[in-house]
């Protein structure tokens, strides 16, 4: 009995500080939010309660639909472009196949450091029409008129975004993966490699399934951050031209700050985090049953 | 290991410490001066604002009662938190409004007093250019004095390159037209402008399309919805204006993907004729570029269109300048705010900003004021165009987000001007505040 | 010496190849810009405009003079270390002592507590930030130190908790069992125990916590004022003005605020592997 009151109250001291701040900064405001979504503002005034209103609006807004869109993109190339190739270039430098891995391993790791203003900036210099690569193809092919055309094209306009975003988070699932491969006992690797095996092999029946757990938590981490995704795009574009490179979260932005439609931009935050929770639970899914096969 | 944990124990104890002891800003006015809260929309390391710094010291001296406790932002930022400042009813005492629509959130909402009942005398009003008493409160108030004219609209025409391809600033639009092939066959650009922020279109072109095409009165009618429409041939034709240059390469191909100061680079670097920018442009060039470039720049404005009502205008609006919050109204500390704001306009304030290259709507003599190149240039610029409104200061914000937005497009060739018309009509008759 | 012959041994030319070319091209990619931002630092605004690729003709430290006097960045400086150093610490001793509670005690609202903290991964800054924004005012946190940490942990803690709970599952149970036999209380445990072992992953909490926090912007923007409260990414911010770009203080202003992460970077770049290595995410 005592034993269970004060394991009881040990449980409570330990997770009460994290929990009390998150419910304070994180939980409360969401819950205003969901209310809040429920409402119209005006003037900083609420001035009316019209229900389910806001949400059709928002779903039926073509400008938010390019939006959900965009961070569609986002999510596929996190979860098919910067997973594999975080492992791959993990691989690659566990398998030390270049020398000084020290050093590659730092410079990939480098542009998560830079904050995404500065990494706006510099690229916005090098393919913005002043900007060096753009010069240099003037230069190259005789033509004057020459921009990146594919800032201008709605439906491919997020591209340069994407390469970025690559270029920006490969770095930390890289080095996750790499941490975990080096847990692989050296012994696997020599059984493989003296039974002859190619290296594709080895990486497909046995680096793989070890790190089976890892890109599942991976996935679900980009999957969140992709949803989130903010800070870049707004340094780059803005979700210019028009909303060609609009994502939710600017979206949300824009209706809460340029617009002051308080009740507006909350029902868009909520329809954010339902469709998150709605993903990962597919993904946590789609895992389960993968695991299942493979047992 | 026992080091580690003291080590994580003393430094959250020492963050307690060192939270408590920060953060403790309210100064009590137990001391007998007046403290005024103020959040400025200014940059104190832009050079367009370096007379302000010089300003803020010479009040402090000739006022050692009054301080002032300011607070800088910048850009969207500021709007951004001044929104949330005036969510929550924590306005400051002074702050950056605009006579226009940009702080309809503020003036709308009833927060900012009306100088224009409380203080302003015509003898005061007297000591400013007629320019400076556009309306600015949909029922006639003034929210604040502008210190300058923002000038919205100048053609800057690099005349090196001009004299090179034989050429000189054009008479009427046709004429601009047909230098386009020149000047391209030639291997330059004809006009370097920046809308990768697509209300640079709007402010700096369309405003003046309209202008022209309407005049100010057509203006106000269709704003408020009088007897005019934003479907009128006017508003229609400055828009097939601006995809008839667009379609015809009268500006440089990035013209979309550029920020105004990538548009500047290029003008800069030689490579176009024409600039279209703001007329504040000319403190930062000012400050860049060397003299020879600078003597070789001048300042010009749209040329003369087909059936235009009103000839060799530019567009202005009033800078935005300093209000007072509404809920000290009454109070010394209003007085005392005013009297900041008196400072800043009127004759002591004036002239160190004209010091430093500004055009300030007080009256001053100028020709003692010694100005640098493109500064001057401004000055006489001034005097010798009319302004008309600058679009987005009287309309709505966010039906001008989206004519913008819609703009781009059609620069971009998604878009027909009469559609684009139509729908920004629809929105503003349904929301605009002028409408209301 | 045998394990190394063995991990060597299958390369191909073409994969050696390859992978030399995409590292370099990355490096070339990565340290380009930076290098030459770095070197633009060094001219004036004009001479950015006009001849953006050259090497400085005239070389001048002036530029961050002015980013240093009028941008108060020596203030900002010391704000950005107490913001981050402070809330990583508590971050880090938060989670843990969460991920203790809710992986070592078996309670069934333990699922709960995790799946609360979970949702907060997919909370976005900008959603909770004006009602956030009006409680601080409301309660006086609002200006101080204190009311930008705060939301710092907050938005720390899902992914600390995450990686907290993923090592702390592994520490075997035997060893607290034996400890509780001896009669010692659970906080002794946390304290002694769990903190000792922990240390690669108080490593690889504190260096990703550190890097968001250090260049968070939107926080610190909307719940201070003034300048005495200001971290860099703010007062960087407010070089990059849209109405007039003097790129030379913007560029300054970017080279002082990214030095110190890089440096932390190097420095900690191993803890960070160590601890990914240990089992920060394993599960």
């Amino acid at each position: 009995m005592v034993q269970d009151k004060s394991k009881h109250r040990a449980y409570l001291s330990l997770l009460l500080p994290a929990f009390l701040v998150y419910v304070l900064i994180i939980l409360y405001p969401i819950l205003m939010s969901l209310g809040l979504s429920f409402t119209k503002w005006r003037h900083f005034k609420m001035v009316g309660f019209v229900g389910l209103e806001n949400y059709v609006a928002i779903l039926t807004d073509p400008s938010f639909q390019k939006s959900m869109w965009n961070n569609v993109q986002i999510m596929l190339v996190s979860v098919l472009g910067q997973i594999p190739l975080g492992i791959m270039l993990a691989y690659l430098i566990f398998r030390q196949w270049v020398k000084h891995t020290k050093f590659f391993e730092m410079m990939i790791f480098l542009p998560i450091t830079i904050s995404s203003v500065v990494v706006a900036l510099l690229w916005n210099r090098v393919f913005s029409p002043v900007g060096i690569y753009t010069s240099l193809i003037r230069t190259i092919t005789d033509n004057p008129d020459y921009v990146v055309k594919i800032f201008e094209n709605r439906t491919f306009a997020m591209v340069p975004i994407l390469v970025v975003l690559l270029w920006q988070h490969t770095s930390l699932y890289m080095v996750i993966f790499l941490a975990n491969l080096q847990r692989i006992p050296e012994s696997v690797f020599e059984a493989a490699t003296l039974d002859g095996a190619k290296e594709f092999t080895i990486i497909r029946s046995i680096v793989l399934p070890q790190l089976a757990n890892v890109i599942f938590t991976c996935s679900v981490l980009a999957i969140s951050g992709s949803l989130k995704s903010f800070d870049l795009v707004f340094a780059m574009t803005s979700g210019g031209p028009v909303d060609y490179t609009s994502v939710m979260a600017l979206y949300l932005y824009k209706q809460t700050f340029t617009f002051n439609n308080y009740g507006y931009g909350s029902a868009v935050s909520i329809i954010i985090v339902l469709l998150s929770v709605g993903l990962i639970t597919f993904v946590r899914y789609v895992y389960a049953k993968a695991q299942r096969k493979y047992e | 290991m026992r080091k580690s944990i003291a080590l994580l124990l003393i430094v959250s104890l020492l963050s307690v410490s060192v939270v408590s002891a920060a953060g403790t800003k309210e100064s009590s006015s137990s001391d007998g001066k007046i403290h005024l809260r103020s959040y400025m929309q200014i940059e104190p390391t832009n050079s367009q604002y370096a007379g302000h710094n010089a300003i803020m010291a010479g009040f402090a001296e000739k006022y050692p009662d009054i301080i002032i406790d300011t607070e800088y932002a910048s850009g969207e930022a500021f709007h951004q938190k001044f929104q949330a400042m005036a969510a929550s009813k924590q306005m400051p005492d002074i702050f950056t409004v605009y006579g226009g629509a940009r702080t309809a959130y503020i003036t709308e909402a009833g927060l900012a007093l009306d100088i224009g009942k409380e203080y302003l005398t015509d003898d005061i009003k007297n000591q400013y250019s007629s320019a400076t008493w556009g309306t600015q409160g949909t029922n006639g108030e003034y929210w604040m004095i502008p210190p300058s004219l923002a000038v919205c609209h100048v053609v800057y025409s690099n005349d090196q390159l001009l004299e090179k391809l034989g050429l000189s600033f054009p008479a009427t639009y046709e004429e601009w037209l047909a230098q386009v092939s020149v000047i391209r066959s030639a291997g330059y650009y004809p006009v370097s402008m920046g809308n990768k922020d697509p209300w640079v279109v709007n402010s700096w072109l369309l405003s003046l399309l309209v202008d022209r095409l309407g005049g100010p009165d057509w203006f106000m009618k269709a704003a408020r919805g009088e007897g005019a429409s934003f479907t009128d041939t006017p508003f229609v034709r400055s828009l097939q204006i601006i995809k008839e240059m667009t379609e015809k390469g009268m500006f440089s191909p990035g013209v979309n993907q550029m920020s105004n100061t990538e548009a500047d680079q290029e003008f800069y670097q030689g490579k176009s004729v024409y600039l279209i920018d703001a007329g504040w442009r000319t403190s930062a060039m000012d400050k860049d570029l060397p003299s020879d470039l600078k003597e070789s720049i001048s300042m010009h404005v749209f040329p003369a269109l087909q059936g235009e009502v009103t000839t060799n205008t530019s567009t202005a609006t009033v800078s935005e300048g300093f209000g007072i919050s509404a809920s000290i109204k009454g109070t010394a500390k209003a007085d005392a705010a005013w009297k900041f704001i008196q400072y800043y306009n009127g004759q002591e304030g004036a002239s160190i900003r004209a010091q430093y290259g500004e055009v300030p709507t007080y009256k001053l003599d100028l020709s003692q004021v010694k100005m640098s190149t493109m500064q001057a240039k401004f000055a006489s610029f001034q005097s010798e165009h009319e302004m008309g409104y600058v679009f987005d200061a009287v309309m709505g914000g966010e039906g001008v987000s989206m004519l913008n937005e819609d703009i781009q497009a059609m620069m971009l060739g998604n878009g027909d001007p009469s559609e684009i018309a139509a729908d920004y009509e629809t929105f503003v008759s349904k929301n605009d505040f002028n409408r209301l | 010496m045998m394990q190394d012959t063995l991990r060597t041994q299958k390369i191909n030319k073409g994969w050696k190849l390859f992978s030399y070319a995409f590292l370099i091209f990355f490096t070339f990619l990565t340290l380009g810009p930076l290098i030459w931002m770095t070197y633009s630092s060094f001219k004036l605004n004009g001479e950015i405009m006009m001849y953006p690729l050259a090497l400085p003709k005239h070389a001048t430290l002036a530029n961050y003079a002015r980013a240093i006097e009028f941008g108060n960045l020596f203030s900002a400086f010391k704000n950005s270390i107490v913001y981050s150093a402070v809330s990583t610490c508590l971050t880090v001793l938060f989670s843990l002592s969460a991920g203790f509670a809710l992986t070592k005690f078996g309670y069934k609202s333990s699922k709960f507590y995790m799946g609360t903290f979970t949702l907060g991964l997919l909370i976005t800054v900008n959603s909770v930030i004006t009602p956030l924004f009006i409680m601080e005012i409301n309660t006086g946190l609002y200006n101080t130190h204190l009311g930008v940490i705060l939301p710092y942990i907050a938005f720390g803690l899902p992914m600390a908790i995450l990686i907290a709970s993923s090592f702390i599952r592994g520490i075997p149970d035997a060893l607290i069992e034996a400890a509780l036999i001896d009669g010692a209380k659970y906080g002794y445990i946390f304290f002694t125990i769990i903190l000792m072992i922990s240390t690669p992953v108080m490593a690889t909490i504190s260096v990703l916590t550190f890097l968001s926090n250090w260049n968070e912007f939107l926080l610190v923007f909307t719940l201070t004022s003034g300048e005495a409260m200001r971290s860099l990414p703010v007062t960087v911010n407010s070089f990059a003005g849209r109405l007039n770009q003097d790129y030379g203080l913007q560029f300054s202003a970017l080279v002082i605020a990214t030095i110190p992460m890089f440096v932390f970077y190097v420095i900690a770049h191993n803890s960070l592997v160590k601890g990914f290595g240990e089992g920060a995410i394993k599960e």
